[in-house]
């Protein structure tokens, strides 16, 4: 999916001994936003900033190891056993050690003559490298001002997680002149570094930049052109995250020092094997329990005690995601979880007095198939007509954020109807619901509306399944979990005339290992390009029982 | 506290191991009295060192020398060190071609008497057509009237061997036997042409007319007339029309036509053998023909056909037994994909669609030797003629790259190496030129002669004579003169130069047209036989100029060398024959061409002379065709070095001819003589000028450009445009050449200077579309175009410049830069600090040079002492400086703030802000100035300052001002509770910084209730910490507060202890 921005100039942070400015180049193709003020809080954003900085380059997928130098090294070291081994009498031994020696030195010399030419290469591409790392960098944050609060959003590379840092005004001394909206900020690694010069004796001035809007026809050379082609799964992450959070959780609070702890645990061990999830026991009137598999580790939360209803025990994966809270422990007062359920994407929210930083975690950090399935995310919650919609999200509009309640009573519609429309908003990138506040707030992701019917199925396999489903064609035969944990299901699917038998095994990461199903389909492809229908029906047939 | 830290003892430890190389140095310093601390930084040789401190606070000086000895020991077990010290296979005689000799006479005797047994109608073992056969071998007159006996007595063969012994040895009875066995209609077509042959043989010359005008009228009609009265061409024509219109049987009149071999005849034929395919119906005619001439001893049709079968491929590949009777195995693949069944049954068809199997190649092609080495075992001087006839048809053309192959010896168990030299595969060539060789050898059942060890292709040939029949070549030298003369293949050339050096008495008497003709053969041996021929009798006096000419064209160097040498010896003699010169400055050699170039241009020669010189050059130049560009060049080169006057003066004409020569040299020529023609380049039209400046040719763009620069000084200023865009065309040699115009016109005309220098920095602030352009044009401004531009120039235009995208336009912004900025330092000071700054940061060295030396230029901007209001503003935009993301930049500003500057030029918000980088070294830099320029009285500020800073390595280095400034002061504490969170909130890290807030914090909370309600606030957050060594220490420390000041709320609830009882 192709983005395209215009800044003009870039973003830019003038540090010295006494103030700091920064000026956000905004994106110049979007309704005007702007917004300027004087710092406040300062170390207080300077941290929370940092800590979307680090949601921006975090990528925490699998990179398998360049090892084409050690077995270069490893075949010439076989090369020179062999040559012992085949050399039977001594003397040739010895002639073979004495060549070995020889060619041990030439090895040397060579790399001693090769080593400045070799040192001037990797210092000229590390060069390369931090010259065009913004390259890296998947979407520049989008920043939306609102009548009562500015947030800046993004979503890290790895489409695994995503950060939103909300400050409202009352972070700003000396509010200037404004106007709402959403926009994409420039953003270059150069700012993380003068982020970090933020200090509290220092004036600090914020401002989105306005002027921008004033020459936008002029067309200098100034100007900066942007093209992105962010991958559908990119688009198709954010979006589940984002609709994730409108949904109905399982929430509580933590003291910072309990996420301190769970860092610490994360820090000092490292796993080799699975499972790789940790498991929030919820018991009412008690306190928190975490649990890291697999080494059964317990983290006791005697100051966070949970104030639900039900018990529950909720595992979640992807817990390396959670050191992107580290910086905000010491500035937080307290840190409020919301859970989905199992598997499902989770958000934590630190509360920095009148700024709150949001980290939404997606099911797992890697997004592919073998735990596919995340489209109930994006499935409408409730019908309504098109004529509604509009209204609500024109209300919406109107105001900037609201609670559905209100909107229900100022439109005279139930609150269901209201929340069907503002969930198919969220889902779109239009709206957001804000975990903190407790309100949706208009915020539209991109200047053209997203392609929600393409975006919110992977494949066609991933649809037709979801048609399974709706029509109860799917079901569940045998379910049994072995000695090891693996779950194993055998189902049918019924399509027309026919029933096809998938069954699938999920290991304990709840990750798909083994899935057959008598369809053409998977006879052809097999898991090469991902499940066929029946078995992510099957599996989701069964997730939903569960439920 | 660290300001006065005193380094007491240190040791650097090193490690070396494979690829791992690091350093370990440990500290002892003092701190105060009676307190050491023990660091220790550690890492990779030559990387930043990672710093550590062993103790928490500062011990004793007992105990920290113990901390410091047991970390040396530990690293000194762990293997750091202190920093302080072919056997040569044995050469086989060469094989000798031994003949077979033996008794004659008794071979004769034993011949005549099986003959007469037969006649007398006895029967004996040996079989009689061998007899008859060897008996025309020999020669055995006696054996004639017996064979005329025996004609008939046998089949078609005995009758054929018979026919072909009689014409060796029969005579005049001889001749009406054959003749009736050629009329006899009964006799086969084989035995009749074998008759035919041997008519011929016997025959006079007046019965030989007859017999040949009898056999044209047999032709058919339209061939006929052609073949009695020519012409050749014509015939050549209908005979191809004849053979193209019919069958098989037309092709039938090919051996008639050897048969007639009249110089109407012979051209088409030959023609034909040369090139008729080795197919049907061509071959079958082609082997009669063969056979006819090597009975004929017809060595040039004996030779080519032999050439030929060397060559040419068979059609199919007899030694399996594709011609084997059983039906199942007989058949033969065609070329167009067919099989042929019953391939044995076509065979031997007339009009056979198969001929020329391997077999039959393997055959011919050994008879083409056999017969050769019979002659030449019986002596028979027609041996010479013959190979002669074998060795001309080969060429250069024929040798292929040389081959090798290596294969494993299994009795020796070694590899051996064979090669096999450029003309291997050659049967009978190889046989007569290296039967006697040292270096090649054929091994039986071998298809090529291959290299005899130790000797490869390409080494030197040996000293000794290497062919067949040696004496026999020597009995008729006129075989290797002609062999010189007209082979065109290098061994050939090879063997007959060394056989002929044998026959000194044949050389000597050689007369002056041979000698010419051995000088003008293209082979280097060849060229050097005859020019040891000839300086033999060279008579210095009086020398023979045509030949001493052939010697300075011959394909030898050193004779060509001599040569030269002769001429100059006596040039005055050789400079009036005009003739002489042009064809020595016409050679083909390059050597030769310049020898000629350096006499010519080295003596005068009349003008008229050498006019007519020039007009014979020219047309040579004029008559030169692409191959020959170097000849071309050389020529030129002589015209304009020998003769510029005549030049000066040539005809307008000539010039344009020679500029629209497709030779690039020629036309250089043309141009040269251009450029010192008396007509000058003012005079010249603009055309001229404009299409050599345009040529795609770069010496002729040169030319161009120098005829445009020597117009006159105003001409070339109106021509300003085309000067610019020639400076900055794509071409980089038209930017080159122009450049010297540039150089004089902008050292004359200051303004012209200006005006470009202004156009020019206009064109680096484009794109440079080319690559390249922009180099020239920075060179030109900075070495071409003056001062003025220089000092015109604006701080603005110098900042374009340094950030222009384009590396040459920084590198000229850079010059720019430090050239006005050390000549003129109130322009320096034009530079705000922020441009510095960006400047500092540069992509280019010279930019960031620049950057440095306008730094240096403005130093007293942020001296206190210079600059009292304003440097407190300009230092503090200045400490970016450091902030560098270049190594030299950041070196070079660490030096200058060291040494340029004072205590009283750094506030502590200027040091707090160096240490505010995020960059490692300058933090480390910042804490170095912090701890050198530290005032007492802002120590507090310093504190509060630095420990907001994120870096743990800062946070660490706050805890030494702990005791200092904060203590005591309940305000302070609260101040600071950030920090404490901060530091006690790091993950896994920071345990020395940890430890010293934990019991700084212990302290404190002793001291005032206020303070212990800080501490108090602080722990309780982070008591609910799971390290254990942290959480412990938290509760002490509360316990301690809640001891002193029991009211305060803590997070601490005392539980009776559980007490256990055994059962």
């Amino acid at each position: 999916m192709q983005f395209d921005y215009a800044y003009k100039g870039s973003t830019s942070v003038a540090s010295t001994a006494d103030r700091t400015r920064m000026s956000f180049a905004p994106d110049l193709k979007r309704e005007p936003t702007f917004f300027t003020g004087e710092l406040g809080r300062k170390l207080e954003f300077r941290e929370a900033i940092s800590a979307l900085h680090d949601v921006v380059v975090s990528d925490l997928r699998f990179k398998p190891k360049d090892k084409t130098a050690y077995k270069e090294w490893a075949a010439r070291q076989e090369e020179i056993d062999w040559q012992l081994v085949a050399s039977q009498r001594a003397e040739v031994a010895g002639r073979v050690r004495e060549l070995q020696s020889e060619l041990r030195e030439l090895y040397d010399r060579s790399s001693r003559r090769m080593g400045p030419y070799n040192k001037a290469r990797a210092e000229y591409f590390k060069y390369i490298y931090e010259k065009e790392r913004d390259v890296w960098f998947v979407l520049d944050p989008v920043i939306t001002v609102h009548p009562d609060e500015v947030f800046f959003e993004c979503f890290s590379q790895d489409e695994a997680s995503y950060g939103r840092l909300g400050a409202s005004y009352e972070v700003f001394d000396r509010v200037g002149e404004f106007a709402c909206g959403t926009t994409n900020i420039d953003y270059s690694a150069a700012l993380y570094d003068e982020f970090q010069k933020i200090r509290t004796y220092k004036a600090t001035r914020f401002e989105i930049d306005p002027t921008g809007f004033d020459v936008r026809t002029a067309g200098e050379a100034d100007f900066k052109e942007v093209k992105i082609d962010l991958p559908d799964t990119w688009v198709r992450g954010f979006l589940q995250v984002s609709s994730a959070m409108s949904l109905p959780t399982v929430s509580f609070d933590l003291h910072p020092m309990d996420v301190h702890n769970l860092c610490f645990v994360l820090r000092r061990r490292r796993e080799q094997k699975g499972p790789r999830s940790m498991r929030y026991h919820l018991t009412p009137g008690e306190p928190v329990r975490v649990v890291f598999e697999p080494w059964e580790l317990e983290v006791n939360c005697p100051r966070s005690i949970y104030a639900g209803a039900d018990a529950d025990v909720i595992r979640v994966w992807g817990r390396r995601r959670i050191h992107i809270l580290e910086r905000l422990i010491p500035l937080a007062r307290k840190f409020t979880v919301h859970l989905l359920g199992t598997g499902l994407p989770s958000f934590y929210i630190a509360d920095l007095g009148e700024m709150s930083f949001t980290l939404g975690l997606s099911g797992w950090t890697a997004n592919d198939w073998s735990r596919a399935g995340n489209f109930d995310l994006m499935a409408p919650r409730a019908e309504v007509d098109e004529m509604t919609k509009r209204r609500v999200f024109d209300a919406l509009r109107q105001e900037w954020s609201a609670s559905p309640d209100k909107l229900a009573s100022r439109l005279g519609l139930s609150r269901a109807t209201v929340l069907g429309a503002l969930g198919a908003y969220t889902q779109a990138g239009r709206a957001i619901f804000d975990l903190n506040k407790r309100v949706y707030r208009a915020r539209e992701l991109s200047r053209e509306p997203l392609p929600l019917e393409s975006l919110r199925f992977a494949n066609p396999r991933e649809e037709a399944a979801s048609e399974f489903l709706a029509q109860g064609a799917v079901a569940v035969a045998a379910r049994d979990v072995d000695a090891d944990g693996q779950l194993k299901l055998l189902g049918s699917v019924k399509h027309k005339e026919k029933t096809f038998h998938p069954s699938l095994t999920v290991d304990r990461d709840q990750r798909m290992v083994r899935a057959e199903c008598t369809c053409n389909w998977h006879q052809q492809h097999k898991l090469f390009q991902g499940p066929c229908e029946h078995i992510l029906a099957l599996r989701m047939e069964d997730a939903r029982r569960l439920v | 506290m660290r300001e006065d830290v005193k380094l007491i003892k240190q040791t650097v430890l090193s490690f070396r191991e494979g690829s791992s190389d690091k350093l370990y140095e440990v500290d002892l310093c003092e701190v105060g009295p009676d307190a050491f601390v023990v660091n220790f930084r550690y890492g990779r040789r030559g990387s930043r060192l990672k710093e550590g401190v062993k103790t928490v606070s500062p011990v004793p000086r007992r105990e920290a020398q113990e901390i410091y000895n047991d970390l040396v020991h530990s690293k000194t077990k762990k293997g750091y060190r202190e920093v302080g010290g072919q056997s040569a296979e044995q050469e086989r005689p060469a094989r000798l071609v031994v003949s077979r000799g033996g008794d004659e006479d008794a071979r004769s005797r034993a011949v005549l008497a099986r003959l007469r047994d037969a006649a007398a109608g006895g029967k004996g073992d040996w079989p009689l057509e061998r007899v008859v056969w060897r008996a025309g071998e020999l020669g055995l007159r006696d054996a004639a009237p017996l064979l005329i006996e025996l004609i008939g007595s046998g089949g078609p063969l005995r009758d054929y061997c018979i026919a072909w012994s009689l014409g060796l040895c029969g005579d005049d009875r001889a001749v009406s036997a054959l003749g009736r066995l050629y009329t006899d209609s009964a006799t086969t077509d084989f035995v009749r042409r074998i008759a035919g042959e041997a008519l011929l043989k016997l025959s006079d010359d007046a019965t030989r007319a007859e017999f040949r005008a009898a056999i044209v009228e047999s032709l058919p009609h339209e061939l006929r007339a052609l073949a009695q009265s020519g012409p050749a061409d014509a015939f050549a024509k209908a005979l191809r029309g004849y053979l193209d219109a019919g069958d098989h049987h037309h092709y039938a009149v090919l051996d008639t036509l050897y048969l007639i071999d009249n110089g109407q005849v012979r051209p088409a034929l030959l023609e034909l053998l040369r090139t008729a395919p080795l197919r049907p119906n061509y071959f079958q005619r082609i082997r009669h023909i063969f056979k006819a001439a090597e009975y004929r001893r017809d060595a040039e049709v004996y030779g080519l056909i032999a050439y030929r079968f060397e060559k040419g491929r068979a059609m199919f590949d007899g030694s399996y037994h594709p011609l084997s009777k059983e039906q199942r195995y007989s058949y033969v693949s065609l070329a167009d994909g067919r099989y042929l069944a019953e391939a044995y049954k076509e065979i031997k068809k007339d009009s056979s669609q198969i001929a020329y199997g391997s077999r039959t190649r393997a055959y011919l092609r050994q008879r083409a030797w056999r017969t050769l080495r019979r002659l030449g075992a019986r002596g028979d001087a027609e041996y010479v003629r013959m190979a002669v006839g074998v060795l001309l048809p080969f060429t250069d053309a024929d040798a292929q790259a040389p081959r090798e192959s290596s294969a494993l010896n299994w009795r020796t168990n070694r590899k051996q190496q064979v090669h096999w030299d450029a003309y291997a595969t050659y049967w009978a060539f190889n046989h007569v030129l290296y039967a006697n060789s040292p270096r090649y050898v054929h091994r039986e059942n071998t298809v090529a002669w291959r290299c005899r060890p130790p000797y490869k292709p390409g080494d030197e040939e040996p000293a000794v004579r290497e062919e067949a029949f040696p004496e026999l070549w020597e009995r008729v030298p006129e075989g290797l003169l002609h062999l010189v003369a007209e082979s065109d293949c290098r061994p050939v050339q090879h063997f007959a130069v060394k056989a002929l050096r044998a026959c000194g008495q044949f050389c000597a008497e050689l007369d002056r047209e041979a000698l010419l003709m051995i000088l003008g053969r293209p082979y280097e041996v060849t060229a050097r036989f005859g020019f040891e021929l000839f300086r033999a009798r060279y008579n210095p006096a009086e020398p023979d100029r045509e030949l001493v000419l052939a010697v300075a064209n011959s394909a030898s160097p050193d004779a060509r060398a001599e040569a030269h040498r002769w001429v100059d010896e006596r040039r005055e003699q050789y400079l009036r024959d005009g003739d002489f010169l042009f064809s020595l400055a016409a050679s083909p050699h390059a050597d030769t061409r310049a020898f000629a170039r350096r006499l010519l241009s080295s003596s005068s020669i009349p003008d008229a002379a050498a006019r007519t010189l020039v007009v014979r050059f020219i047309a040579h130049l004029t008559g030169l065709t692409a191959g020959r560009a170097e000849e071309a060049r050389d020529t030129a080169e002589t015209l304009l070095k020998g003769f510029g006057r005549q030049l000066r003066s040539l005809g307008f004409g000539v010039i344009l001819d020679l500029l629209a020569h497709p030779l690039a040299e020629v036309q250089e020529l043309g141009g040269n003589i251009l450029l010192l023609h008396e007509v000058r380049p003012a005079e010249l039209p603009e055309e001229i000028i404009i299409s050599l400046i345009n040529s795609p040719h770069e010496p002729l763009r040169g030319i161009g450009v120098r005829l445009l620069g020597e117009l006159p000084d105003e001409a070339l200023v109106a021509r300003e445009k085309l000067l610019a865009a020639l400076s900055e065309h794509q071409l980089d040699d038209l930017r080159n050449a122009v450049r010297p115009v540039i150089r004089r016109l902008a050292s004359a005309d200051a303004d012209f200077a200006l005006r470009l220098s202004r156009r020019f920095l206009e064109t680096l602030s484009k794109p440079d579309a080319h690559g390249g352009i922009h180099r020239s044009v920075a060179q030109l401004l900075r070495d071409e175009l003056g001062e003025g531009w220089v000092n015109e120039a604006d701080t603005e235009v110098a900042l374009r410049l340094a950030h222009a995208p384009s590396i040459a336009a920084q590198e000229l912004g850079g010059w720019l830069v430090e050239r006005r900025a050390r000549a003129d330092a109130a322009w320096a000071r034009e530079f705000t600090t922020e441009e510095i700054v960006q400047l500092a940061d540069g992509e280019t060295r010279v930019v960031r040079g620049a950057a440095q030396t306008l730094f240096t230029q403005a130093l007293d901007r942020y001296r206190q002492a210079a600059n009292p209001e304003g440097h407190l503003g300009e230092m503090a935009r200045a400490v970016r400086l450091l902030d560098a993301k270049w190594d030299d930049t950041r070196a070079f500003f660490f030096a200058a703030f060291r040494t340029h500057f004072g205590a009283e030029d750094f506030t502590p918000g200027i040091l707090v802000s160096v240490c505010d980088s995020v960059r490692e070294d300058v933090q480390q830099f910042g804490r170095e100035l912090v701890t050198k320029y530290f005032a007492e009285e802002a120590g507090q500020e310093y504190m509060l300052r630095l420990s907001e800073h994120p870096s743990a390595d800062l946070q660490l280095f706050v805890t030494n001002y702990l005791e200092r400034y904060c203590a005591g002061s309940p305000e302070r504490l609260g101040e600071m509770s950030y920090y404490f969170t901060s530091v006690l909130s790091r993950v896994n890290k920071a345990r020395v910084a940890k430890a010293r807030v934990i019991s700084f914090l212990a302290a404190e909370a002793q001291k005032s209730e206020a303070a212990a309600r800080v501490v108090a606030g602080v722990l309780a957050r982070q008591s609910a910490t799971i390290a254990v060594g942290q959480k412990a220490a938290a509760i002490e420390a509360m316990l301690a507060v809640r001891r002193a000041y029991p009211f305060i709320q803590l997070p601490l609830q005392v539980r009776p202890a559980e007490v256990r009882r055994a059962v």
